[in-house]
């Protein structure tokens, strides 16, 4: 045995020890397992519960929504793939975000009495949603494909844009789990947050081309503009990138980052407050 | 060197604006058990959880050789839902263990635990005692080098604290791991600790063999003025109340001693002042009941005394625990309400052999 840990008090708060990377990859997987566990523990349906919720919000928000707008068929057709291509990933992102978020405080027994890296909590919830992910893109993919539409680049890009969609959901997620150690209030407005956000994201409706100022600089700056035209880019082929998309880009980027170090900064100071 | 497993240097804690822990310097060698004792909020805690990592040091450093799990309330911390396995594999997962490990000593600690043929069923169908079990089971058996305790064995019911402490003496230090230990039952640190810290107010106040410190820690204790809780805080029916306690001139082994017991109001019936005398651990040793000697009294204002012609106590602390009765309801307890240190005397004429707190008897033997 020739772990050695050593901790001096000068340890700048950003340090990250040796084994807790590989420490916290068992223990989130641990966790992820333990929720997909429990998620079948006394369910009947099992596994068609991942496909449930995005089948029923495409079919269910296509049909609505083409009826409200009177869309024609070729239209209803547009819209259904817009959505289809869209929603997994935008299922995913929110998931992380919701689950991830309250994910310290929900185990804080846990949290206040074993010392693992605080990541691990948020990233088990990013495993559980990758699941569902995985099995509601089978079925979209499947469906893209009988209907023809599927683009030939779609694996090379999927994971691509799956990838951006997991950093940008684990940002928020870091960050407000760290906010929320000192301040549940957070986790109170996560919801209605969310669901705003919903709405002002390209998700049910198609991209928007608004400019650069004002209302549309904050429209840019949501990442859930590049995750939902990214997908259409990587499953439909659709040309939808325009010079702003690079913000959105970056400000999931940057918010993974500032959610990092928020955590590793609150993560000295989690059992006194907690 | 080589053999130093844990090493902490004027280690220092600061926990809301003061210094919970200040100065420690702290080695722990392969297969050494050392306890921790000190008063609540000295800083034992802070200390195991600063090593643990959960908190960092504001002054000082430390350095740990070998894998350490940390056993912070063993009986917590299971889901309800899952099964005993399933449990088992999240809390290694949680220590850094891998589930490959955790299927190796899994058979070994359910077996400890008596819980061999449920250890698939969900945790909520067990007993907290078998939760508890399976807890202390489980830490007991991991594989890691140096082991952070605190008050396992304040869990369980007292056959398997009991074989828990066995455990500890015979398999921990046999195999050579090292464990720092934090607990209030001294006894406990007497039996399985090699060398014990006494910490107060942070500070390191002594350190030594698990007697010296013990019996110093003891004595200190004693030399504290006990204020009784007030009579709200204080369990019974509360129409009578006791008052004071007082333990008249010095008590020594085999000489006669006696306490006086003062008390107020009024119910109707007899009363019955008993006195339980226990180990500063809290072990109860023997009673004292004014009506199993025959005294009754009415339940009204006064006070009673005992007188014990030879005290049948060996040298040592002990508290006292006073319980008024009336025609047998409780109606006021006052847990530690004194301490009396039993100096050295003869018994029955006898040096009797025993350096620990004990209550003797008279005996013949043929």
């Amino acid at each position: 045995m020739s772990d050695v840990r050593e901790v001096h008090a000068s340890d700048p708060w950003w340090k990250l020890d040796r084994d807790s990377a590989r420490v916290g990859r068992r223990i989130a997987g641990a966790f992820a397992r333990r929720d997909i566990q429990l998620r079948y523990v006394q369910t009947r349906l099992g596994w068609l519960w991942a496909l449930v919720q995005p089948v029923a919000l495409i079919a269910g928000l296509t049909l609505v929504l083409g009826r409200v707008f009177g869309l024609p068929d070729e239209g209803l057709r547009q819209f259904g793939l817009n959505l289809a291509a869209a929603l997994p990933g935008w299922i995913w992102f929110q998931y992380i975000v919701s689950q991830g978020a309250p994910s310290l405080v929900h185990n804080q027994a846990l949290v206040v009495k074993a010392a693992f890296p605080r990541t691990a909590l948020p990233n088990a919830k990013a495993i559980v949603g990758l699941v569902d992910f995985a099995v509601a893109s089978v079925v979209v993919g499947s469906g893209l494909i009988i209907l023809g539409s599927a683009s030939p680049w779609a694996l090379l890009r999927l994971p691509l844009i799956a990838g951006f969609t997991a950093i940008s959901g684990l940002g928020w997620a870091y960050l407000l789990a760290a906010i929320s150690v000192r301040r549940r209030d957070v986790l109170s407005v996560l919801p209605v947050a969310l669901q705003v956000l919903f709405f002002v994201s390209p998700v049910a409706l198609p991209s928007a081309n608004f400019d650069l100022n004002g209302w549309g600089l904050i429209y840019w700056l949501n990442p859930a503009v590049a995750i939902a035209d990214g997908f259409r880019w990587a499953w439909l082929d659709w040309s939808v990138w325009q010079p702003a998309h690079a913000l959105s880009f970056a400000s999931g980027g940057i918010v993974f980052g500032a959610g990092l170090l928020s955590l590793r900064y609150q993560s000295r100071r989690i059992s006194e407050f907690l | 060197m080589s053999d130093v497993r844990i090493h902490a240097e004027n280690l220092g804690k600061q926990l809301g604006g003061r210094w919970a822990l200040r100065k420690l310097d702290l080695s722990v060698r392969a297969g050494e058990v050392v306890g921790i004792i000190g008063a609540n909020g000295a800083g034992k805690s802070t200390l195991l959880k600063t090593l643990s990592g959960l908190l960092h040091p504001d002054e000082g450093s430390y350095r740990i050789h070998g894998r350490m799990a940390s056993l912070l309330e063993v009986g917590t911390g299971f889901h309800p839902d899952l099964s005993g396995r399933e449990n088992a594999y999240l809390r290694g997962a949680l220590l850094g263990i891998s589930r490959s490990e955790i299927q190796q000593i899994l058979p070994i600690a359910a077996e400890f635990a008596g819980i061999s043929d449920r250890l698939d069923e969900p945790v909520k169908y067990y007993s907290s005692g078998m939760q508890v079990r399976l807890g202390f089971a489980l830490s007991a058996h991991l594989p890691a080098e140096i082991l952070l305790v605190d008050e396992v064995l304040a869990v369980g019911d007292a056959a398997f604290q009991s074989k828990s402490l066995d455990f500890m003496e015979s398999h921990w230090k046999s195999e050579g791991r090292s464990i720092l230990y934090v607990a209030h039952q001294l006894h406990t640190v007497r039996r399985i600790c090699d060398r014990v810290l006494w910490i107060e107010g942070g500070i390191l106040k002594m350190q030594g063999l698990a007697d010296e410190v013990c019996d110093a820690y003891v004595a200190h204790s004693l030399a504290q003025p006990i204020a009784w809780p007030s009579a709200a805080e204080r369990g019974g029916l509360g129409k009578i109340r006791a008052q004071q306690l007082d333990v008249e001139g010095d008590w020594t082994t085999g000489n006669p001693a006696s306490a006086r017991v003062v008390w107020t109001g009024s119910a109707s019936g007899t009363v019955d002042v008993r006195l339980s005398v226990a180990r500063s651990d809290g072990a109860p040793l023997t009673l004292w009941s004014s009506l199993q000697s025959g005294l009754e009294k009415p339940a009204e204002a006064g006070s009673a005394t005992v007188r014990i012609p030879e005290l049948a106590l060996s040298q040592g602390a002990y508290t006292l625990h006073l319980r008024l009765f009336v025609d047998g309801i409780l109606h006021d307890e006052v847990r530690d309400a004194a301490v009396v240190h039993v100096a050295h005397g003869l018994w029955q004429g006898q040096v009797y052999p025993t350096p620990r707190p004990m209550a003797l008897q008279e005996q013949h033997w043929i």
